[in-house]
């Protein structure tokens, strides 16, 4: 029998009414909230130069034993690549605020029009001092969840796992990066990925070797 | 032999009611080939013979009857015993699992074998050792228990139905046992070891633990003067669990507690540690056994010493070990650090006391 990687699956809030489905990961609980919103900002890929412009914006919530309460958001934009950034963080750690204004994830749209993924995690840098974005092997994503990363990603749908010359054909200096490709919209793939190499990094301190 | 108890999960009432239930088959089983060798020999009265040497020679006895299978190890590794005679295949693999099993089955007497399956196993292990050379039944049962026990920790045994548990229950086990385990789960309850999962509800003081400065903060500002020539003591023992430093939470009687690495975990004391009885071994047993080699500690599993896989200096612990055993003497260490010796009549003499950065590395929690 195949193995579920997802630990559990479950549908229902104790605070509310709605139906809201959640998936626990790690330390993680991942619960998403339903439906989806018009949102008026700036996309991080384009944050410099660009206008205002609306996205269609999904809602989901991290939360941690050890007292995170994160809400992130995937931004499908009208005129930009999409991407998942955290909105708020509502309660947490201090070391929770490492995962505050960075980690967010852009997307990419790939060259069969689905979305590719880069796996990057938050890992922490002892030059500078705190927690950034940086590549990781596929041992170092499973070493987060104690389980394989690539057949959790699968379980939830991606199409495709490996480099993104690999998976997409691509030979810039990009070409070694891992990374997956999912379904647009494919919601419950990228906020697990989401909370696997964002949150959990941060509540393991990946990369932070305290001597 | 049928119809054994096997475990179905990680329940500790089981575990213990088959511990009990796996030693006394055992006893009863090398008991009767003991019987019957003696009544060969035409020594019916084996056992009162056997205390009465003992005692002639000056050695503690205090076993009162010979299914015990702590008094039948006493005796089969000593070669001045006739039951070293008798045991068949005795060679020095016999004798290492047996003085192994001696003092896990002391532990498990004494409330200090951790009740879970990693116990179980290492029990059942040790008795298909001493009893499958012997050609006792009972290695049977002890393989059984050893083939279950790896299909539930590698997740492949499905639980049956309610109606096919064990029918092992707490009543099964030596009511001396369950007051034991009783009095070492309260102690847990109560205050749980450095390093281990945190006990009851999060304590309302937070400060912070800043790993830069090696400060603590309340509000923004600094409280370690509370803790007076304690500060750095504190300080260091926090780091030791708690090395990213952050938020830990402080207990009116000064228990603290932080996350570490998502899970609650007691980290320290702010202040001092309440007094308690300065020669009481707490908490269960590592499952590991070690040698005080005279000048430093072995590990009889990995081989290795003790000044060789430390953090910090164990100089101090060396020392205090030389002041009360023997080269050669073996030494077991409590969940709480509790270094002691087990004295003849099984009971755990205290000696001194280790963290994790001055024992094994891995071998205490918090490492």
């Amino acid at each position: 029998m195949r193995q579920s990687y997802v630990s559990t699956i479950v549908m229902g809030n104790e605070e509310s009414l709605s139906e809201n489905l959640s998936i626990s990961v790690g330390k993680c609980e991942v619960e998403f909230i339903p439906g989806t919103k018009a949102s008026l900002g700036k996309p991080t890929s384009q944050r410099k130069d660009a206008s205002e412009q609306v996205a269609k914006l999904s809602t989901f919530r991290v939360t941690s034993p050890d007292e995170l309460n994160l809400m992130v958001g995937l931004y499908v934009w009208e005129g930009a690549d999409p991407e998942v950034r955290p909105i708020e963080l509502l309660a947490g750690l201090q070391k929770h605020n490492e995962l505050k204004g960075r980690g967010g994830m852009s997307l990419i749209i790939s060259q069969d029009q689905k979305w590719l993924v880069p796996l990057r995690v938050l890992k922490y840098n002892k030059t500078k001092g705190y927690f950034t974005l940086q590549a990781a092997s596929e041992e170092e994503l499973d070493s987060l969840i104690g389980q394989s990363f690539r057949d959790l990603m699968t379980e939830l749908g991606a199409k495709a796992f490996g480099s993104r010359e690999a998976i997409d054909q691509e030979s810039n200096n990009k070409r070694n990066q891992l990374a997956m490709i999912v379904e647009p919209g494919n919601l419950e793939a990228l906020a697990v990925a989401y909370a696997v190499t964002r949150a959990q990094a941060v509540i393991l301190d990946f990369g932070l070797d305290v001597e | 032999m049928s119809g054994f108890s096997l475990p179905v999960d990680d329940d500790e009432v089981t575990i213990l009611g088959i511990i009990s239930a796996v030693e006394r088959a055992a006893a009863v089983e090398f008991c009767e080939f003991l019987n019957s060798q003696f009544d060969a020999l035409g020594q019916k009265e084996w056992f009162e013979d056997v205390r009465h040497y003992r005692k002639s020679i000056g050695d503690p006895f205090t076993y009162k009857h010979p299914e015990d299978m702590r008094f039948i190890i006493s005796e089969a590794v000593q070669n001045d015993s006739q039951i070293w005679h008798l045991i068949p295949n005795m060679n020095n693999a016999w004798t290492t699992a047996a003085i192994a099993l001696k003092a896990r089955l002391n532990n498990y007497h004494h409330g200090q074998l951790k009740p879970d399956l990693q116990s179980l196993l290492q029990i059942a292990t040790l008795f298909d050792s001493i009893a499958s050379s012997s050609g006792l039944g009972v290695s049977d049962w002890a393989r059984a228990l050893k083939t279950r026990i790896k299909k539930i920790l590698d997740g492949t045994f499905e639980k049956p139905g309610a109606t096919l548990t064990p029918s092992i229950a707490i009543t099964d086990v030596p009511s001396e046992v369950v007051k034991s385990y009783d009095e070492t789960k309260r102690e847990i309850a109560k205050r749980p070891p450095l390093g281990s999962k945190w006990q009851g509800e999060k304590p309302q003081r937070k400060i912070a633990l800043d790993r830069a400065t090696e400060d603590l903060y309340e509000d923004g500002l600094s409280v370690s003067s509370e803790l007076g020539a304690l500060k750095e003591q504190t300080i260091t023992t926090w780091l030791r669990y708690f090395p990213r430093g952050g938020e830990v939470w402080v207990d009116s009687d000064g228990a603290s507690m932080a996350y570490v690495k998502g899970i609650a975990r007691m980290v320290g004391w702010f202040g001092p540690e309440p007094d308690g009885d300065e020669h009481e071994v707490r908490g269960f047993v590592v499952p590991r056994d070690y040698e005080f080699t005279g000048n430093d500690v072995r590990d009889l599993e990995s081989g290795k010493f003790l000044t060789h896989s430390s953090v910090d200096s164990v100089d101090e612990i060396i020392q205090e070990l030389s002041k009360q055993l023997s080269p050669n003497g073996r030494i077991s260490i409590t969940d709480y650090g509790d270094i002691f010796w087990t004295a003849v009549d099984g009971v755990a003499k205290k000696i001194t006391r280790a963290h994790k950065d001055t024992w094994f590395d891995g071998h205490l929690p918090g490492s």
